[in-house]
């Protein structure tokens, strides 16, 4: 066991039948926090499975530590999932479930609940460590799984979008248990669909789309790269002239090019939430009548869009 | 930091089959399933307590032990094993991982650092245990409450004469049963997609068990089983009658039955990865 820890995916794909999970990643995940971010079907999930062994890799391998991952035995005791799944054995309370694992783990009763109540009263869930799982909310739910997920204390932890269903609040406390892993040098994963959530947080970003990897690196280069790219929109309206002559005065318009069939305009931006604003105005006050508004980029420029969105959540 | 002991020790190995099988045996007495297996095995034992209703007639009067030993005979071979040991195993052990698939739990197992041969010898003797535990209760109370007609004369059959004996001996092919069929079922789980259809396919093939040519009973676990009864049930004209091995060998092969079932099934489980219908 190496003093400084990683994970370490060569050439590895995963294929669902003739659908793409994840194709030909390869990276090297050290400690610290580290953020897996794409939208819906990027291959977060997909990834992440990989690297805990629940499913096995198409094509190419992973290690955790060195150590491969049909090693059960060895690896789950370094390693802690949190998954996306809302599931839970019928009839548990928070304790049982989070003690039943633990003695699975080869621990006694005993020693089982004295882990099991440290992680309830770290996530604090404490309170509500009798209460059936049935009868919890979301976030609570949310927070059971992560207590499960690090009850054996590993060294490597796999969240799987962790902050998912928390109030603010509580997102502030499980972004600050976070920090304080990745600051005992455990390694952090962490997976989500909005890139706001994370970017702060993060020692390193992992933009994930359509299977592959889009970008990877510090959240400064990854942030640069994401601001300085512009957006596409096509406009197609009546009077594109007139809509160009205000795009111009808007702030953040990089370009602005009327296409060719004269139906339309196709505006490059860093503000769309402007431009739109714009449009709907042009519509109401001076009668611009607007037949589609439609996102004209690549694949990499709608994926911005989608992350950096406040929301994230409009495709 | 973390907070568990070395890998790959034999005691530690124990102490995970034993917590596998705790779990999963509460899990086997929880849900809707249970009522029906209760149901089941206690029919047997009611019917028998009602017939105590009835005014005293000619059959509790000249009740004999020797008698009801016959009676209890036919009702264990063609009800509690047949029906009861059956239809339970059957429940408890056909898919072993069928539950935790539909319920999206199963990630909580795979992702404990336990060999999936432990794994799935926990659940597996948990299912066993279960069915033993449900079959073994019927089993006894049906015993009782036949016995009891003996009436004051009880007593002396079981401390004196072969009812303790007996009675342990039918547990014990209880027992047997539950371990047998619930290999049989969890065998049949791993090479058969539809559950529904083997359980009735095997029905089938063991309830024409008096029909078979001797060659053929070999592969049934009812030859076995009723070869190690207290008392041989009667057979009817047409059966076919073959000789049973003697019960040390059932025994036995029993035993390397259940273990070879085992080990095919945690090769499986060592193959085994999630996945649950796209959410
Ligand atoms: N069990 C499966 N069988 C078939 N296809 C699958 C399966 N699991 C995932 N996929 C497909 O693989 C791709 C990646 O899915 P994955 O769940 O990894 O995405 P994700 O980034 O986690 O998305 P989300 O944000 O919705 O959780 C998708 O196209 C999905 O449909
Ligand atoms: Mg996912």
């Amino acid at each position: 066991m190496s003093d400084r820890i990683t994970i370490e995916l060569s050439d590895v794909s995963k294929f669902y039948g003739e659908v793409l999970g994840v194709n030909r990643i390869s990276m090297s995940i050290g400690p610290g926090i580290t953020s897996l971010v794409g939208p819906n079907g990027a291959g977060k999930t997909t990834l992440l499975n990989l690297i805990t062994g629940l499913i096995r890799p198409t094509q190419g391998h992973v290690t955790v530590d060195g150590v491969p991952l049909s090693d059960v035995e060895s690896i789950f005791r370094l390693l802690g999932y949190c998954t996306q799944y809302d599931a839970f054995p019928r009839g548990l309370t928070g304790i049982e479930l989070v003690r039943g694992v633990l003695t699975v783990h080869g621990l006694t009763i005993r020693e089982a609940h004295d882990l099991a109540c440290e992680a309830l009263s770290t996530v604090g869930l404490l309170d509500a460590a009798d209460t059936r799982i049935a009868a919890y909310s979301k976030g609570m739910r949310q927070r059971v799984k992560l207590a499960q997920a690090i009850a054996h204390r590993p060294r490597v932890l796999i969240l799987d979008e962790p902050l998912n269903g928390l109030d603010p609040m509580a997102r502030a406390e499980v972004i600050a248990l976070f920090r304080s892993w990745a600051a005992e040098g455990r390694i952090v994963v962490v997976s989500s669909h909005i890139l706001h959530e994370v970017d702060v947080i993060s020692d390193s970003i992992i933009l994930m789309n359509h299977g592959y990897v889009v970008a990877e690196g510090g959240i400064h280069d990854v942030r640069q790269e994401v601001e300085e790219h512009p957006y596409q929109v096509l406009v197609r309206c009546d009077r594109p002239a007139l809509l160009a002559s205000r795009v111009f005065a808007l702030d953040h318009t990089v370009e602005a090019r009327i296409h060719p069939d004269a139906r339309g305009l196709l505006v490059a931006t860093k503000d769309p939430t402007a431009l739109y604003r714009l449009v709907n105005r042009l519509a109401a006050d001076e009668g611009l009548v607007i037949e589609a508004v439609q996102p004209a980029d690549d694949d990499v420029q709608s994926l911005y869009d989608y992350l950096i969105g406040d929301e994230g959540g409009r495709s | 930091m973390t907070a568990l002991p070395g890998p790959g020790r034999w005691r530690l190995r124990l102490r995970q089959l034993l917590a596998v099988t705790r779990l999963e045996l509460r899990r086997c007495f929880r849900g809707r399933r249970l009522i029906g297996l209760t149901l089941l095995n206690l029919a047997p034992v009611a019917i028998l307590l009602l017939a105590y209703l009835i005014p005293e007639d000619e059959l509790t009067r000249e009740a004999t032990p020797a008698g009801l030993s016959q009676i209890y005979a036919v009702m264990f071979a063609t009800w509690m094993l047949r029906v009861s040991v059956f239809f339970t195993s059957a429940a408890l052990s056909i898919q072993l991982f069928r539950t935790e698939v539909l319920e999206k739990t199963l990630h909580y197992y795979l992702l404990a650092p336990v060999r999936r041969e432990v794994m799935v010898a926990g659940k597996f003797l948990a299912a066993s245990l279960a069915s033993s535990i449900i079959c073994g209760v019927s089993a006894a109370g049906a015993y009782l409450a036949l016995f009891g007609w003996l009436g004051r004369g009880m007593g002396r059959f079981f401390l004196a004469g072969p009812g303790s004996a007996h009675l342990l001996a039918y547990l014990g092919v209880t027992v047997l049963g539950c371990f047998g069929y619930g290999a049989v079922f969890a065998l049949l789980g791993l090479v058969w997609r539809n559950p529904t259809l083997s359980v009735l396919a095997l029905f089938g093939w063991e309830s024409v068990l008096f029909l078979l040519p001797p060659v053929l009973k070999a592969v049934t676990v009812q030859f076995y089983l009723e070869s190690l009864l207290p008392h041989r049930p009667p057979v009817g004209p047409l059966a076919i009658l073959a000789e049973p091995p003697p019960p040390l060998a059932t025994i036995a092969g029993m035993a390397v039955f259940v273990l070879a079932v085992l080990a095919l099934a945690g090769w499986r489980a060592r193959r085994m990865e999630i996945s649950y219908s796209t959410d």
